[in-house]
């Protein structure tokens, strides 16, 4: 359409109006073609990348989803992966299911040993949510076989990936098992963490309070209300689904300007545009941009951290020291905002308690010696370090556009549909009086040939409606 | 049943471990997802000294969207319909990851306590509240005594 101008200055002389015609379908359809080949590569980046790779790791954690939802996620994966490598936000790290802080070093390591999984297997390609539903369903005979081709092709998609991913566990079995027997298993496996990585991840582990299973206890924290989430919790939050301002039901929506989309609240505060800020660990840096592989992480090569255990005079001196060897760690700047001296001394805390725990937890130390972390306080959207779910979840404005335009769509099909039961009503405006014109003048054939039309146009509603039926209940099956 | 996600199961365990003053809520044995829910209605209230039994449902995608609950027991609320089905802004729109079955049934049991007629499901009872609202509680009072209040 956007081309007819054009073609009306060239004139019909330059170029015969069918070829114009022609040659307008053909770019038309090769951009077409053009979008379609775009929009399967990114799908197929999107899935490649929630692919949990345990040599991609950060910190010991990973840089995709363990799988506690069985739906995939529908965030950017190349920003979060960006934001994890970055220390902006949390890795995706392995949970336990339990956890129990009475447990030995050795009771945990075994707990870990037997319990730690990149990924949880409950997801198959039948789960996954096939979007398009009934977008189209005015003009179905022409997209249908398209539709029912991209759904075979995401189908397939969806099984590579959940291959890949089976495939990627039994790897790590593997090399786990090989680097905890052979005897430069460390070198050769450099990213199987080493138990000093573990028991200083999983030491103090602590339950998120949306998934009810334990995490490292590095975790992202609500802007407003500084609260605990994972990783995997945060990145299901969005917004809702485009809908009518309050009090106004779905069906009656007529106005497609009049749907909103409101930014996520904080499940924990209601506060409005949900954000999380994240504080790296300052002991554990390993993996991508860290300072050490995973394999060779270990407390003790860091004696400047670690609180002697001696009793006397020596405790607060060495204790200072991890106070500094922490604040100095923190200005070296790991990627976070919010590495301030502050922020150092709240962590260092917690990074305290996993020395003593490493050092077997002998004696109530210097932990709770420790300042008191120092609440934060709120932060604004905008601050810097805030992540926000929009910030993760771009795509919603295009979600808003497309709800607007089906909402479009279906009150110009409802304008034809009314239109045309006015044509057959011919002068007639009322029921009562239609019905009254066929008792007293309509011809009996005119009767039937109207009555036809009418179920027939009831049929039609009816089938589209059942369509619309068995598409949400596909979808919802789906999900 | 490997696919019942922990939080579920850890919900369930601690329903019955830390169970709620005046509420029950029991999972199937062949659906974990499918609770039988019994509330207590509050002192105080027209629906005082009656059980109301409701089936409480987790979706798929629970905890991220909200559990769906309905009364089975008829109850006379301007914000329960004739189906069972409840207007309360936290199954819906307001609905938070962070909310649990334990917190959602509290916050209907809270309904039974302060029916809101502003913004109704039932209209009829709405308007019945709003204009003998001793009638409309004399009415709930005998609906609670006479579905409510069944010996089992």
């Amino acid at each position: 359409m956007g081309n007819a101008p054009g073609r009306e200055e060239r004139g019909p002389q330059t170029l015969p109006r069918e070829r114009s015609q022609f040659g307008d379908k053909l770019t038309a359809h090769l951009k077409r073609k053009k979008k379609e080949e775009e929009r399967e590569k990114l799908l197929e980046t999107r899935y490649t990348n929630l692919v949990v790779r345990y040599q991609e790791t950060v910190d010991g954690g990973y840089l995709a989803p363990y799988g506690t939802y069985k739906a995939f996620p529908d965030y950017d994966t190349l920003v979060v992966k960006l934001l994890i490598t970055e220390r902006k936000l949390a890795p995706f790290y392995s949970p336990l299911d339990d956890f129990d802080e009475t447990w030995t070093q050795e009771e945990l390591l075994v707990v870990l040993m037997n319990n730690l999984r990149l990924f949880l297997p409950n997801r198959t390609a039948e789960d996954e949510e096939i979007d398009d539903a009934d977008d189209h369903k005015l003009h179905k005979s022409q997209t249908l076989m398209k539709r029912l081709e991209q759904k075979q092709k995401l189908k397939a998609l969806i099984e590579r990936t959940i291959k890949q991913q089976k495939k990627e566990q039994l790897r790590y079995n593997h090399d786990r098992q090989q680097a905890f027997v052979s005897e430069n298993g460390s070198t050769r496996y450099p990213s199987i963490p080493s138990n000093d990585l573990l028991l200083a991840l999983y030491g103090n582990a602590i339950e998120c309070p949306i998934c009810f299973v334990y995490y490292p206890p590095h975790m992202n924290y609500s802007r407003c209300c500084e609260q605990p989430i994972c990783t995997e919790c945060f990145v299901h939050i969005r917004r809702n689904e485009p809908h009518p301002p309050h009090d106004v039901p779905e069906e009656e929506a007529t106005d497609p300007e009049s749907l909103i989309s409101l930014p996520a609240n904080c499940p924990f505060c209601a506060m409005p545009d949900f954000g999380v800020t994240y504080t790296p660990p300052l002991l554990i840096c390993t993996g991508i941009q860290g300072s050490c592989a995973p394999a060779e992480f270990s407390i003790y090569t860091r004696n400047d951290l670690v609180i002697e255990e001696e009793e006397g005079s020596s405790k607060p001196k060495t204790r200072a020291r991890a106070i500094s060897a922490a604040i100095s760690l923190s200005h070296s700047g790991m990627g976070s905002p919010r590495n301030s001296v502050e922020a150092g001394l709240a962590r260092s805390s917690v990074d305290a308690g996993l020395v003593r725990r490493l050092n077997d937890g002998s004696a109530a130390s210097s932990n709770t010696n420790l300042e008191a972390p120092k609440r934060r306080g709120s932060l604004a959207a905008s601050a810097p370090g805030v992540i926000t779910t929009d910030a993760i979840q771009p795509d919603w404005e295009t979600k808003l556009m497309s709800a607007r335009a089906r909402i479009a769509r279906r009150s110009a099909a409802a304008t034809a549909i009314h239109a045309s039961s006015l044509i057959i009503q011919g002068d007639e405006t009322s029921d009562i009086d239609r019905r009254r014109l066929f008792r007293r003048t309509g011809s009996a054939q005119e009767q039937l040939a109207i009555e036809e039309r009418m179920i027939q146009q009831a049929m039609k509603l009816s089938l589209l409606e059942e369509e619309q039926r068995q598409h949400t209940e596909r979808a919802r099956r789906g999900e | 049943m490997s696919s019942l996600p922990k939080r579920i199961i850890k919900e369930t365990e601690r329903l019955v471990s830390d169970p709620v003053p005046g509420i029950s809520a029991i999972p199937h044995d062949d659906n974990l997802r499918y609770f039988d829910v019994a509330i207590q209605g509050p002192s105080g209230s027209p629906y005082e000294d009656g059980t109301f039994k409701l089936e409480l449902y987790l979706p798929d995608d629970y905890p991220m969207c909200a559990p769906k609950v309905r009364f089975l027991t008829k109850i006379y609320h301007p914000n329960i319909d004739k189906l069972g089905r409840i207007c309360l802004d936290v199954l819906k729109n307001n609905w938070s990851p962070a909310l649990q079955i334990r917190t959602i049934l509290l916050s209907i049991q809270a309904l039974l306590g302060a029916p809101n007629p502003d913004d109704p499901l039932a209209n009829e009872v709405a308007e019945e509240w709003k204009s003998n609202e001793a009638l409309a509680i004399a009415t709930a009072k005998s609906w609670t005594e006479q579905f409510a209040k069944e010996g089992d």
